[in-house]
């Protein structure tokens, strides 16, 4: 549990919004300051604009894959925790990602409290960033 | 050297005429030649030897007495339709070699015959009757093929489809899971179980929605898997299962399997695809070949109707063999797709899976019974049509 002071922030992004939007008002309840996107482009904007302590992409969207997005990401920020979001049969893809740089994957469908800890895991906390 | 030896079909020749010692000779001129020709001296005992032991070329003499040459042809052809016929024809009858021509005879030699131009003619007879039997063995096998390539890839693709379906149903199922959980967060925190109402009905909004998305893949599957099937049409079942043993005849002679059948005189039409029912009796009846084919036996295809106090009118079709049954440990599994007792690349184990994948869509089911060295039982019974409605070719699902 987050203690208020300074709230992790947290960009999720994937192009599901019935899905985002209730992860966020979800997280929201816990604690976290949540946004969303819901494609490649939509996210590397927020990206750019705003400073995040993770982040969680999925690895299948329409236009930009999660992995492309995991590699502008690592450019952006490289210091950027990212989780990603499988679904079934693409163990290639999870590889790549970590390769890349991910610092963990969930597969889908995912449980709540299993992302809550994971991303609490994973979030720089708000002072340490470079 | 007879030149159709690599043929499959030995050339079993048969000469008819009655001037015995005319037809001796020819006969033993015809066996210095390589030939082994078995002699008749009448059309009636012509037509008695073709049917306890059809040969596939008949040479005939025009003029007989008793039956004559050409009504012996008719009835020869009538009956066997695959045997080729040589007539002789004297000087003066020239005209009944053109007629036989007509009824189906594959030519005509006149007397006095050169034993060579004879011998010539009986090899082009029987080259034709190895050629035709080929042609309908692939026929057979190509369509037999196409069939267990179509089920096959439907197999295949059944795993991918698994996969989309799984894919395309997790995102809706997901969201439902944590717009439930979250109505259960807001629970936890309220004062006596109270939920804003507007948040309550905002995720109820949502769960149904996602709801009615998964309804619809799995209405659109349900749509997918009727478009598979295959054509109907009216028929008859007893119709098929004469033309299914035509075709089979000559692979169950070479195992010694005998091919009987007690078919319903009075067995109404069905509406089925032709080429399902033709599947599913290919695939019993080679299984009760493959059963036998040591020691030989007998198949038996029976057709029924059958009045069931439960299901009412019922159409039975029975395939039954005296090969060595199928085992206790073994029966409960023999309708699972792959499983064969076959060697590896013998058998794929899916004919009667194919054969209950049938059966099952056209609302019948198909059992079997056994008692391990008395042979084994398949029967299939089909709805039959209701009576008064004649039997309409279904338009296509789409
Ligand atoms: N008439 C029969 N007598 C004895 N055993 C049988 C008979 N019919 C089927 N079986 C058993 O059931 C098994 C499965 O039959 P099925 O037709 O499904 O596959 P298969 O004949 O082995 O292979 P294929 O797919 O090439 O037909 C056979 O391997 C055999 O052991
Ligand atoms: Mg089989």
């Amino acid at each position: 549990m987050q203690d208020g002071a300074t709230p992790i922030r947290l960009l999720i992004v994937d192009d599901e919004r019935g899905f985002t939007e209730v992860l966020s008002k979800r997280m929201t309840r816990r604690g976290l300051r949540v946004d969303t996107a819901a494609s490649g482009a939509e996210a590397v904007r927020m990206l750019r604009t705003q400073d995040y302590d993770a982040t969680i992409i999925d690895l299948k969207l329409e236009g930009m894959d999660g992995v492309e997005i995991l590699k502008v990401f690592k450019l952006l920020d490289p210091g950027l925790p990212i989780l990603m979001l499988t679904g079934h049969g693409s163990e290639t893809a999870v590889k790549a990602s970590m390769r890349l740089g991910a610092a963990d994957y969930l597969s889908k469908p995912v449980d709540f409290e299993a992302l809550v800890a994971k991303v609490l895991n994973v979030a720089r906390q708000g002072g340490d960033k470079a | 050297m007879l030149h159709d030896e690599l043929a499959e079909a030995p050339l079993d020749l048969l000469l008819v005429d009655d001037e015995a010692g005319f037809r001796d000779s020819v006969a033993q001129r015809l066996q210095l030649r390589g030939f082994a020709p078995r002699t008749a001296g009448s059309g009636e005992e012509c037509l008695e030897v073709m049917t306890s032991q059809p040969a596939t070329v008949v040479v005939l003499d025009v003029r007989l007495p008793g039956m004559d040459g050409l009504e012996t042809l008719r009835r020869l052809k009538g009956a066997h339709p695959d045997v080729e016929v040589v007539l002789i024809t004297g000087h003066a009858t020239t005209a009944d070699g053109v007629q036989g021509m007509k009824d189906g005879a594959f030519d005509y030699l006149i007397k006095p015959v050169e034993i060579d131009q004879l011998a010539q003619k009986i090899r082009q007879a029987h080259d034709t009757v190895v050629r035709r039997e080929e042609r309908r063995r692939e026929a057979v096998f190509r369509s037999q093929m196409a069939q267990r390539m179509a089920e096959t890839e439907r197999l295949a693709s059944l795993g991918t489809l698994a996969a989309g379906v799984a894919h395309e149903i997790n995102n809706p199922v997901a969201i439902m899971i944590q717009e439930a959980e979250w109505l259960m967060d807001l629970l936890q925190d309220s004062v006596e179980g109270r939920i804003d109402p507007q948040e309550l009905s905002r995720s109820l909004e949502l769960i149904r929605t996602q709801g009615q998305r998964c309804r619809e893949i799995t209405h659109n599957l349900l749509h997918f898997a009727r478009k598979a099937e295959t054509r109907q049409q009216p028929l008859s079942l007893n119709g098929m299962v004469l033309e299914i043993r035509e075709i089979m005849e000559r692979q169950a002679v070479k195992h010694h399997v005998v091919i009987d059948t007690r078919l319903a005189p009075d067995l109404p039409e069905i509406v089925a695809s032709p080429s399902e029912i033709q599947q599913v009796l290919l695939n019993l009846i080679n299984n009760a070949i493959s059963a036998m084919e040591d020691k030989g036996g007998r198949i038996r295809i029976t057709t029924a109707v059958e009045d069931h106090a439960e299901i009412g009118k019922a159409l039975l079709l029975q395939v039954a063999d005296t090969g060595p049954g199928i085992g206790e440990a073994d029966i409960s599994r023999i309708f699972d797709p792959f499983f064969t007792t076959k060697p590896v690349g013998k058998g794929t184990g899916l004919g009667l899976s194919i054969c209950y994948g049938i059966v099952t869509r056209m609302g019948g089911d198909i059992a079997v019974e056994s008692t391990p060295g008395q042979g084994a039982v398949f029967s299939i019974r089909l709805p039959a049509p209701t009576p008064g409605a004649q039997p309409q070719a279904r338009p296509d699902p789409s």
